[in-house]
């Protein structure tokens, strides 16, 4: 195809490749929010850059209104007593957001989620 | 006590709104609305507002920034911005609601505006700067049935609400992106977006059709198809109310409220007049008197009221009084009033009311 309309620089992947081996021992869930920038149509960590330990705070950080991208590891024990950390994307989608964001966003679902290497 | 009447048609108004200085009428009138200039002995046409496919249910002008909300059974809202040269740009607000829109209101300080809706629902609207468009969200939880009114409490915050299910409720409608946080008052403290403060029927049920809080904001009062007004005090968050007093009627139902002051609230409806009624939570609520009262006005004289003109007009017309007196009613308005709202207020008190009603008129009562 011809080449995309989304960029994805240095700095989001570094960021990625950061939480991806930095939420392998932890024991809390750890997530990082990433939307498109509509200046320049690039995928970038929403500033302030912080890696969120609580889904509390990740609720309150999400936008009400418009799409995200939260790539999440979530530590838990299942039933059967395993310990297992599924490291997924989230694709955060308001009902409320302009149709114009949710295109914008859908047509990158599928770049960014092949860069982040999640299991789903 | 003098009424002036303005007779604009015979086309029913489903709402009206005056701006600030009272120089523009906005009528709301089958599928469009229509802004008066009302300086003048009588109102002329300035503009139409066209934009909405079927019956535009409300109109409200916000008194400060001019700008106009619409909302109609096609289940869209319209807000309208004033430019320069008077005319309207219209801005669509997507309500996502599946039924018609019922009421649209303003809050007081004009950052959000509530619609009810046939669609169980109240969406509350409030302008987005960061997607530039108006974003709706929803208040569902406990309202089984179309909503007939919704009347903002003066923080912005609650929301009155009455409904064909027979209750009045005050919801919060706390939006965490636009209202700072409110003031402690006598219906909740910490009230997050769809908290139900209070959930009100009247004793013998009925349709509620308007809902409205005092002045002050710390009584509600409704008016139900059962023919009675209620005003409930409450006492504090969680708790049963202080008092709810029920003034029950022998009139015609009532479809519209508004508070002159904290203790005389207007009512008119159904009975084509405006009734006052006088009280406070502690000595109880009473009917006081009824504005343009139609057993005051004095039958036309100089008909000879013989019973021999009686059987004379039965032998000709078919009913005892001749044909002109029977078919205009002695009240201004000549059908149901299905607004009422405050127009002019001195020394604390609302002193003329303005009223539009299925026939076509707009009349401001002295009360």
């Amino acid at each position: 195809m011809s080449q995309s309309l989304y960029t994805l620089p240095p700095t989001t992947t570094k960021s990625l490749r950061d939480l991806r081996f930095g939420s392998a021992r932890a024991t809390t869930p750890q997530a990082r929010i990433y939307e498109i920038s509509k200046a320049d149509m690039s995928i970038v960590e929403t500033s302030p850059a912080e890696v969120y330990t609580s889904l509390e705070d990740l609720a309150d950080a999400l936008p009400g209104n418009t799409p995200r991208y939260v790539v999440l590891s979530y530590p838990m024990v299942t039933k059967d007593g395993r310990h297992k950390a599924p490291y997924v994307l989230l694709y955060y989608r308001p009902v409320t957001a302009t149709q114009q964001a949710k295109m914008l966003y859908a047509g990158a679902v599928e770049i960014f989620r092949a860069q982040a290497d999640v299991n789903r | 006590m003098s009424h002036s009447s303005q007779s604009l048609g015979h086309v029913p108004i489903e709402d009206h709104s005056f701006s600030a200085d009272r120089g523009t009428l906005a009528l709301a009138r089958d599928i469009g609305v229509e802004l008066y200039d009302t300086s003048g002995p009588k109102y002329t046409l300035r503009t139409s507002l066209a934009g909405h496919d079927k019956t535009v249910t409300a109109v409200d002008i916000a008194l400060q920034s001019g700008r106009i909300v619409t909302c109609s059974q096609d289940r869209n809202a319209l807000v309208w911005e004033p430019a320069a040269d008077g005319t309207y740009k219209p801005t669509l607000v997507l309500l996502r609601i599946n039924r018609a829109a019922t009421f649209a209101r303003w809050s007081p300080d004009e950052k959000k505006f509530a619609v009810g809706s046939g669609a169980r629902a109240i969406a509350v609207c409030y302008f987005e700067e960061e997607n530039d468009w108006w974003v709706s969200r929803h208040i569902k939880k406990p309202l089984r049935s179309t909503v007939l009114s919704v009347e903002w409490h003066p923080n912005s915050v609650l929301l009155a609400a009455g409904s064909t299910d027979s209750h009045a409720r005050v919801f919060s409608a706390f939006v965490k992106d636009v209202d700072a946080r409110p003031a402690p008052t006598v219906w909740g403290e910490r009230v997050p977006f769809q908290t139900l403060c209070g959930d009100f029927v009247s004793p013998a049920g009925g349709w509620v059709h308007d809902a409205a809080f005092s002045p002050s904001g710390n009584a509600l009062a409704f008016v139900s198809h059962d023919s009675s007004v209620t005003v409930v005090y409450p006492s504090g968050p969680e708790q049963p109310p202080a008092a709810i007093v029920n003034i029950t009627t022998t009139m015609l139902p009532f479809i519209s409220l508004v508070w002159l002051s904290e203790n005389e609230i207007v009512a008119a409806g159904h009975d084509c007049h405006p009734v006052v009624f006088v009280g406070s939570d502690q000595q109880g609520w009473q009917l006081d008197h009824s504005v343009d009262d139609p057993l005051k006005v004095k039958k036309s004289s100089g008909k000879e009221s013989s019973a021999l003109n009686m059987f004379r007009q039965m032998d000709l017309k078919g009913t005892p009084t001749s044909a002109s007196e029977d078919s205009t009613l002695p009240t201004i308005h000549q059908n149901t009033i299905t607004k009422l709202r405050a127009y002019a207020s001195s020394g604390g008190r609302v002193t003329k009311v303005s009223s539009t009603g299925v026939d076509g008129r707009v009349v401001i009562f002295s009360v």
